[in-house]
């Protein structure tokens, strides 16, 4: 009997199981009217009488051609209905049959799938909630970020509010733009003060990316001109203020200013993300060296019609003007536009997508293992589906209903991978904290079930198709004729599903690898500071006092540094305004006698007993003392890459640079000259995995400009959870009215790692179920062959074979499946080893250490599997088998 | 069909059935079909190709036989048709009713007023 299978091409085969009715009647007909015409022939008629009276003889032909065809065409149609629903009826009450026969075999192939599609479902929500969902704000898609580019064609996140004035005014190609920053600043009220993040923006912020209100109006125009003491506020704030129940004007305290509030950003709508309060700002020109204060950032909507690459040709036109009119602007060689919401999930997107891979290579080792199980059962019921061939099911119904059973099959997995999923989605997002951007926005919807609906019937076609043709190709006569039947075909394409499994676990296992060397190589990175005991209190003196008095700042400092140094256990504290970590800022630095216009290091202003607190080192020179206050002579301290940057090989101490980035000339006077008077121990301040970048410090005694808002770092020889109360109670007894951002400098050091550790975590799970899965295959597998070698075994058991040899037969044939399998997996980790060369960290993507060690996990489990099945082929009881048959 | 054709027209549904008994003797094809009915009906029964073919894709397609395309003895591509099971139960049970059916009405028409 021809194979239907090899004869046609098999989706033609599956979809359309035969050819076109017409073709099929027709050729029927022709075929009838020529024999009729040679037996007229033979008779003695001339061709064309014998074709007349053939014709005549038969009838209507054309109408009876159509009609068969017709005819045919419905039958056909019927028929498939019927098969496919005859599969879903088998394949329900073939569930309901095993979930009774066979618990066991159902419980682990409908969660083996669960589990599959459950995370397949849950890593997609989290990518269409973050990185494929539109932004919340109306037509969002027209909103883009603009970003500052250099002479080298560097593209930075920030602006110059100058050059922000000169792109908004004459820009052809954005509807609105507006330039923003965000503070960490505080709000008085009626009960106690708050810490809140206040963002500082002109009234554009509002027309360009139109949050919906809850209440109330954005500022105006005229207000912010006017300096008017406005304020809006974010619902959330609101609420908590309790402004729901408030009627008539009403008044809030922000960073010591009285501000009525005027509107109330809806709940998921504020931007940027997270903002408390806007307070109205309008940036006056101020032109030259100001140009290249790059210390805001900027959003536009897009005119009707226009792509960012229009834009981005429109802005760099006014860029060139910019640099034409004021060449101490150092940034403006172009301005860069790009979608708002590829710059809000750049960092996510590389890390999700890289998850989505992995969970659908986990679903596809999973439908591999899956389809290897059900193609052993399906050898195991070749015998029943043989007697249907033999009683006449066609070929095409048994291979339809043997896909209808896996459907269903797949479809109680996706049902119960959907409730998984849906218990991920809302435990997941808790873990993980504020690490990604928009996970308000991940939720289980119609999109998402869609997912996992499709994913299962993908699965259950994908499960389905190998057994099918094995059912269908199973031949009646030889399988009923022979005894004991065995097809080998079937436990061959087992083999290579199995073998596929390896492959991809090897993959897994090594991207997970990669993953987690990097860590251990980040977290080995010296930060140049200690986290240990460390507390930061950030704080924002915002009262009148303070604006009016600057002694009354330097007094409230040097009160709270003594309170702070008092405490039990306190062995240093120190200020600086912004700290490691945190938050940062860089200058333009001129170094004495040398001509460098472009040079530049990180910036800080700092306090005496800072470097003591964070236990950086002091290698020459001395630390900052009290006395270097605004009437005494003015200084710096380096860093050991500053000195070695910009005096190499030379004594720094005594030198003297200026920072004309951070500091403005007085009125018909120089920028005054800073003497380096210390040098200090290089850090990280962006983190384990930033470089040690050059810095200079200066005294914040001697830069009144940051003196308000400074953060105090403190360092416990116990542990930084006790000191955060005792310093958050310390500072509210100085001034009851500033509130303190105390937290341990160690958490922020985690949290920089969040998303590293949650990608590792989550793909070593995955790797994890993968090689567990594919050494279930691989047991599957050989447990089979096992088992259909049991006689040949025994006899050679019985005629004295070693049983170590039946072992090392069955282990040798496992590791033919693992070492095929390593190989195919080795060469696929080279081609994908890119897909996470991003989140690699201080390892080779290819580092044959990792891709060894991934080798010998994935093979240990490969055999280990391999080996108890061959346990078994050695212990089999000759005379028990042979007596069976 | 002219008034002066001396042959039968067909009952209905009888074809079908002479059809099943047609394939009896094996795997036939429309013609040769055609040829068996004309032979043993000596001429006497009548019917267009056309009715063979309709009768034959209805039995087919109520599972009574089944075609496949073979070659002849001279070398042409032709759909074979053989019974199934199915259609082998068919035929019993019709050929009954037929025989009881003919005898029944043979013998009222047999009786004299």
């Amino acid at each position: 009997m021809t194979d239907p299978l090899r004869r046609r091409g098999l989706f033609e085969w599956i979809l359309r199981r035969g050819r076109d009715p017409d073709a099929e009647v027709g050729d029927e007909l022709d075929s009838h009217l020529a024999l009729r015409i040679e037996a007229l022939e033979a008779a003695g008629l001339g061709p064309a009488e014998a074709r007349a009276e053939a014709l005549r003889r038969f009838g209507d032909f054309a109408a009876t051609r159509d009609a068969l065809a017709r005819d045919r065409r419905r039958r056909a149609q019927r028929r498939d209905l019927r098969d496919v629903v005859s599969g879903w009826v088998t394949g329900l009450r073939l569930v309901g049959r095993q979930a009774v026969l066979a618990p066991g075999f159902a419980a682990v192939w409908i969660g083996t799938l669960a589990a599959a599609v459950g995370l397949a479902t849950a890593v997609f929500a989290l990518v269409d909630g973050i990185l494929l969902r539109p932004l919340a704000y109306p037509d969002s898609d027209r909103l883009v970020t603009l970003l500052t580019v250099d002479s080298a064609g560097g593209r930075y996140p920030v602006v110059s509010a100058d050059n922000w004035n000169d792109w908004r005014r004459e820009n052809r190609s954005l509807a609105a733009a507006a330039i923003y920053r965000s503070d960490r600043g505080a709000l008085a009220g009626d009960g106690d003060p708050l810490r809140i993040t206040v963002t500082t923006a002109p009234p554009e912020l509002f027309q360009t990316v139109r949050p919906r209100l809850r209440t109330g109006r954005p500022y105006s125009e005229s207000e912010t001109a006017a300096r008017s003491p406005v304020v809006v506020l974010a619902e959330g704030l609101w609420k908590q203020l309790g402004g729901e129940r408030r009627s008539g004007p009403w008044r809030v305290t922000v960073d010591g200013e009285e501000r009525e509030v005027i509107g109330v950003v809806a709940a998921g709508q504020a931007f940027p993300r997270g903002t408390d309060a806007w307070v109205p700002y309008r940036h006056r020109q101020i032109g030259g060296q100001a140009r290249n204060n790059l210390n805001w950032l900027a959003v536009g909507r897009l005119a009707d019609g226009l792509t960012p690459a229009v834009a981005e040709a429109d802005l760099g036109r006014v860029a060139a003007q910019i640099r034409a009119a004021d060449p101490a602007g150092l940034y403006s060689w172009g301005v860069g536009v790009e979608p708002l919401q590829d710059t809000m999930t750049a960092e996510a997107r590389e890390l999700l997508l890289l998850l989505q891979g992995a969970v659908l290579l986990v679903l596809l080792v999973a439908c591999a293992n899956l389809a290897a199980a059900s193609l052993a059962r399906g050898l195991a019921r070749t015998r029943e589906v043989a007697v249907r061939i033999a009683l006449g099911a066609g070929r095409g119904a048994v291979l339809r209903q043997t896909i209808g059973e896996h459907l269903v099959l797949g479809l109680v997995g996706g049902a119960a991978g959907g409730a998984l999923a849906w218990g991920l989605i809302r435990t997941v997002p808790g873990l993980l904290g504020d690490e990604l951007p928009r996970l308000d926005n991940v939720r289980l919807d119609l999109r998402v079930l869609t997912f996992a609906v499709l994913t299962a019937g993908f699965s259950g076609l994908a499960t389905g198709i190998l057994p099918a043709l094995q059912a269908a190709g199973a031949a009646p006569a030889r399988i009923l004729g022979g005894g004991r039947g065995t097809v080998r075909g079937g436990s061959r394409a087992g083999r290579w599903l199995v073998t596929g499994e390896i492959a991809v676990a090897l993959l897994l296992v090594t991207g997970a690898g990669l993953l987690i060397e990097s860590l251990r190589q980040v977290l080995r990175q010296p930060l140049g500071f200690t986290t240990n005991g460390v507390v930061t209190a950030e704080l924002f003196l915002a009262g009148a006092r303070y604006r009016d008095d600057p002694g009354q700042v330097t007094a409230y400092w040097d009160a709270a540094l003594g309170a702070v140094r008092a405490a039990p256990g306190v062995a240093g504290a120190g200020l600086a305004n912004w700290t490691p970590l945190g938050t940062g800022g860089s200058s333009f630095i001129e170094i004495e006698g040398q001509d460098a216009p472009n040079a530049g290091a990180e910036y800080r202003a700092v306090g005496e007993g800072y470097f003591g607190a964070l236990a950086i080192p002091l290698l020459a020179g001395r630390d900052f003392a009290s006395g270097d206050e605004p009437g005494a002579p003015r200084v710096a301290i380096v860093n050991r890459a500053f000195a070695e940057r910009y005096w190499p090989g030379q004594d720094p101490l005594g030198r003297r640079l200026r920072t004309p980035g951070m500091e403005q000339a007085p009125a018909g006077a120089d920028l005054p000259w800073l003497t380096v008077v210390g040098i200090v121990g290089d850090i990280r301040h962006w983190g384990y995995e930033a470089p040690m970048n050059p810095e200079v410090f200066v005294p914040w005694r001697q830069v009144p400009v940051f003196s308000r808002s400074l953060t105090l770092v403190a360092r416990s020889n116990r542990s930084a959870g006790d000191l955060v109360p005792v310093v958050r109670e310390r500072l509210l007894t100085i001034d009851p009215a500033t509130p303190a951002d105390v937290r341990p400098l160690a958490a922020r050091a985690d949290g920089l790692l969040a998303s590293r550790r949650f990608t590792m975590t989550v793909l070593t799970a995955f790797a994890v179920l993968a090689l567990a899965l594919t050494a279930v295959g691989v047991y599957g597998v050989l447990s089979f062959s096992v088992a259909q070698r049991t006689p040949e075994f025994a006899v050679r058991a019985a005629l004295g074979a070693d049983p170590r040899r039946l072992v090392r037969w069955v282990v040798s044939d496992g590791f033919r499946l693992v070492a095929l399998g390593c190989a195919a997996g080795a060469l696929a980790a080279f081609l994908f080893g890119s897909a996470v060369r991003s989140l690699v960290f201080g390892v080779s993507v290819g580092d044959p250490t990792v891709l060894l060690t991934g080798v010998a996990v994935v093979g240990g489990a490969g055999l280990l599997a391999a080996w108890l099945p061959a346990r078994r082929a050695a212990r089999v009881a000759p005379m028990e088998v042979l007596r069976r048959d | 069909m002219s008034p002066a054709d001396p042959s039968l027209p067909l009952l209905k549904g009888t074809l079908e059935l002479l059809l099943l008994k047609a394939l009896q003797w094996g795997p036939m094809h429309g013609f040769a079909l055609s040829q068996w009915l004309e032979e043993r009906s000596r001429g006497e029964m009548s019917f267009d190709d056309s009715a063979l073919y309709h009768a034959l894709h209805r039995l087919e397609g109520r599972g009574a036989i089944s075609g496949s395309w073979a070659v002849t003895e001279n070398g042409r591509k032709a759909r074979y048709y053989r019974l199934t099971a199915a259609g082998t139960r068919r035929l019993r049970d019709e050929a009954d009713t037929w025989t009881r059916y003919a005898r029944l009405v043979g013998r009222i028409l047999a009786l004299q007023p």
